[in-house]
């Protein structure tokens, strides 16, 4: 992968990164552990930045624990088994997010990137 | 399903009782509400002063509502009961019962209603497989509410009773004690929920019908008018029965069949691909919404646990708790050989049916991948041909093709044919799904030289399938080459399909029809699965001498390919006549006694009715009768039809050309 897990923009933490399995996918999906929001996954296709926003987004992606997200984050999620065990669950446009879902298995740039603490 | 029970369903969720409306699963008995793939009722008896009312009649009014009659017998024809019962239910996203008691005596009565209620919360698989439970079981009172629930970790799934009236609440049920005056009624409505989904309630998983939006749904479908009276049942139920088994996944827009009841209330790679191609002249919207579902769950990476590979279309999704914790691999699970090449035959059609470039070009990709996984992983080994070997020993099928049974592939002394197996019609699907490719890819990818690849790719592998698969000394097709490249040798409807891909030559393909249509195979209902000839054939054998009604319906399609209209308008006219004898629901598959031998065709024990494939085989015999096809831009219509069938009129088709008739008479050359 390219661009593996950059950091940039000051006091903003934010990861961008290129993942060819998610080539021709669009959209900004939110990242939440239980109620709590952590940041936004803008998919542009292919390239994928992860940061720190309130913006209006197409799906909502609510991991059971803060573990489960990086898993996700990190490929090793199943987005069937995942939401029949109550790990993940989604809220509005669910095809863009088992598509992000499903490219990250088969591809994150995120399999080593350190997210630690409160940033991920 | 049994004659002794009753079903009713609303896409994925139904329940199966007795002919009572009682459920009361046992080991021998599948009992049940069941919804993803979970049991969530298992015991549901209704018991008046302890005795359980006597069934006079049911009425199933709709696939989604029941009535059921009923009287508290006294036991003896010389008293006649005085309370009579009815219970009317009606299942969306669990289901609400309305129990209805009247005394017709001239005295008052007290009565103790009880409803005893459990779960089990039993995935099918453990259904099937009579698995214990890992988790805990619990049940809950709130408010007259009774919430029996399961917990495994984070997988909780529970359902929710609740009554009309007041009554007396317990872990096992709800007890009301009522007088009953002379002449008068008493009633209570129960509301069962089960709460199960895997995603947020923002949509709802099932399609919730009522009768009005099923007549919707039948009139936008073409109208059928015909001289032979039961063909006009045959299609309304084909029409009721598909609206019943759309499934939405909650994921991409629309519906698409699920593949049956009761243990196949799930999206199937294979059987949804089947049933949206039948269903092609009558509702197309089938096939875009199973095209989407399937794309999106395209393979991306290779993983033995769920014969997962890059490019393949998906076999099957359950949503049971064996598979959320992987005890079975249908996450989805991809163990099918031929879903791949049917989603690109299937995209093609759909594209040449309605004109919908835009869907062409959104599963562009899709496509691509499933062209890569045809040569690369479907090809296992580099002969050119397709053939499957499961990488999941544990609990990954056998059989990849759709006879799927352990012993499907046999040869014609009976001995089973080693892995990994490259059966016919793979590969017919295979040469089809090249052909069908390459016109996307020329007329609406704008990629011709890839489409003159894929052409001649195609025109390779029928060469080569004609010298490698024939058997001369028979003057068929094999069933299949087995793992050391032995022809397997035994007499099938599988070269049937072969006329339907159009991978056959043409005097071969001729002598595969005196075949299809000898007393061996074509038993006077319809083609049998396995010649009466061969060793292994069994009358009600699942795969080995039964009669599929889907089977034959594409068998017949093929048939018109070649020009064999007579043939093709026999078989057509057998499955109707059978149809007609099934009260106009074919089931899955039935006995392959000859015609000779019985009035009716014999039903196979534990057929799924409604099926998917079997609901769409009228659809796809009527447009075999017609000879109805797209050109890309015109209906063609070019009828075939023997007597009894008469005239059939076939009124607004959709497609490219908008909305267009057909009309086709029996004619005695035929």
């Amino acid at each position: 992968m390219e661009n593996q897990g950059q950091e940039s923009e000051g006091q903003q933490r934010r990861w961008e990164a290129d993942s060819p399995a998610l080539a021709g996918v669009a959209g900004r999906v939110r990242l939440m552990v239980g109620d709590q929001a952590l940041g936004v996954l803008v998919v542009d296709d292919g390239h994928l930045s992860l940061k720190d926003d309130g913006g209006p987004v197409d799906v909502t992606i609510t991991c059971a624990t803060r573990e489960i997200l990086v898993k996700l984050l990190r490929g090793e999620v199943n987005p069937v088994v995942a939401a029949l065990r109550g790990d993940v669950r989604q809220r509005g446009n669910r095809e863009l997010g088992v598509k992000v879902v499903l490219g990250l298995r088969a591809g994150s740039p995120f399999v080593h990137t350190p997210f630690d603490g409160k940033d991920a | 399903m049994s004659l002794n029970t009753v079903s009713i369903l609303d896409g994925n969720m139904f329940v199966v009782s007795d002919r009572r409306g009682d459920i009361d699963a046992t080991p021998t008995d599948n009992q049940g509400l069941f919804l993803d793939d979970t049991r969530f009722l298992s015991r549901w008896i209704l018991t008046i002063n302890g005795t359980r009312p006597a069934v006079l009649s049911v009425d199933e009014q709709a696939y989604f509502k029941v009535q059921f009659f009923e009287a508290l017998t006294t036991g003896t024809v010389y008293v006649d009961s005085h309370l009579s019962v009815t219970r009317r239910r009606a299942v969306s996203k669990g289901f609400r019962e309305e129990i209805e008691i009247a005394n017709h005596d001239k005295e008052a009565v007290d009565l103790e209603v009880k409803l005893d209620a459990a779960a089990d919360f039993a995935d099918l698989f453990e259904v099937k497989d009579k698995l214990e439970k890992k988790g805990q079981l619990y049940s809950k009172l709130s408010d007259g509410t009774l919430t029996l629930g399961y917990q495994r970790e984070g997988f909780v799934r529970e359902t929710r009773i609740s009554a009309s009236q007041k009554g007396e609440t317990s872990k096992d049920g709800i007890t009301f004690r009522v007088r009953l005056e002379p002449r008068t009624h008493w009633s209570v409505s129960f509301d069962v929920q089960a709460a199960a989904r895997m995603t947020e309630p923002e949509g709802t998983p099932a399609i919730s019908l009522s009768q009005k939006e099923v007549d919707e749904w039948c009139s936008t479908a073409p109208r059928l008018v015909s001289t032979w009276e039961p063909l006009h049942q045959i299609y309304r139920r084909s029409l009721v029965d598909m609206a019943a088994l759309r499934f939405r996944t909650g994921i991409v827009p629309g519906a698409l069949p699920a593949a049956g009841l009761p243990w196949f209330m799930a999206v199937f790679g294979r059987d949804s691909l089947l049933t949206s191609f039948q269903a092609m002249p009558y509702a197309p919207e089938l096939a875009a919404s199973t095209l989407r579902a399937l794309a999106l769950f395209q393979g991306r990476v290779e993983d033995p646990f769920r014969d997962e590979e890059p490019g393949k279309i998906l076999h099957e999704i359950r949503l049971g708790e064996m598979t959320a914790f992987e005890e079975r691999p249908h996450s989805p699970y991809f163990g099918s050989a031929d879903s791949t090449t049917l989603f690109l035959i299937v995209l093609e059609e759909y594209v040449r049916w309605t004109g919908d470039l835009a869907l062409a070009r959104e599963l562009e990709p899709q496509a691509r991948a499933a062209i890569t996984w045809i040569d690369r992983f479907g090809d296992r080994d580099g002969d050119g041909y397709i053939e499957y070997e499961r990488r999941n020993k544990e609990t990954g099928l056998e059989n990849q093709c759709w006879k799927d049974s352990w012993d499907s592939i046999a040869f014609a002394d009976g001995t089973l044919a080693p892995t990994p197996r490259a059966t016919c019609e793979l590969q017919g699907y295979a040469y089809d799904a090249k052909v069908r490719t390459a016109r996307l890819a020329r007329e609406v990818w704008g990629a011709g030289a890839w489409a003159k690849q894929l052409e001649g790719e195609a025109a390779e592998l029928k060469r080569r399938f004609n010298k490698d698969f024939w058997i001369p000394e028979r003057g068929f097709f094999a069933l299949a080459l087995d793992g050391q490249k032995r022809k397997v040798d035994s007499l099938t409807s599988n070269i049937g399909h072969l006329l339907w891909s159009g991978i056959a030559d043409a005097d071969k393909a001729s002598s595969c029809v005196k075949h299809l249509m000898s007393d061996a195979l074509f038993s006077g209902w319809g083609i049998r699965t396995m010649a009466s000839s061969e060793n292994s054939y069994n009358p009600i054998g699942y795969h080995v001498g039964t009669v599929w009604p889907h089977d034959n319906s594409f068998i017949a399609w093929g048939l018109r390919r070649y020009g064999y209209r007579a043939e093709a308008a026999r078989i057509a006219r057998a499955m109707l006549e059978a149809a007609a004898l099934f009260n106009g629901r074919l089931p899955e598959a039935f006995g392959g006694y000859d015609r000779a031998t019985t009035h009716f065709p014999v039903e196979y024990p534990t057929a799924c009715s409604p099926q998917a494939w079997a609901t769409g085989t009228p659809l796809l015999m009527i447009r075999t009768l017609l000879g109805l096809d797209s050109d890309g831009v015109h209906l063609i219509v070019d009828p075939a039809i023997l007597e009894p069938l008469g005239r059939i009129e076939l009124l607004d088709i959709p497609g490219v050309w908008g909305r267009m008739d057909a009309f086709g008479r029996a004619r005695s050359a035929n």
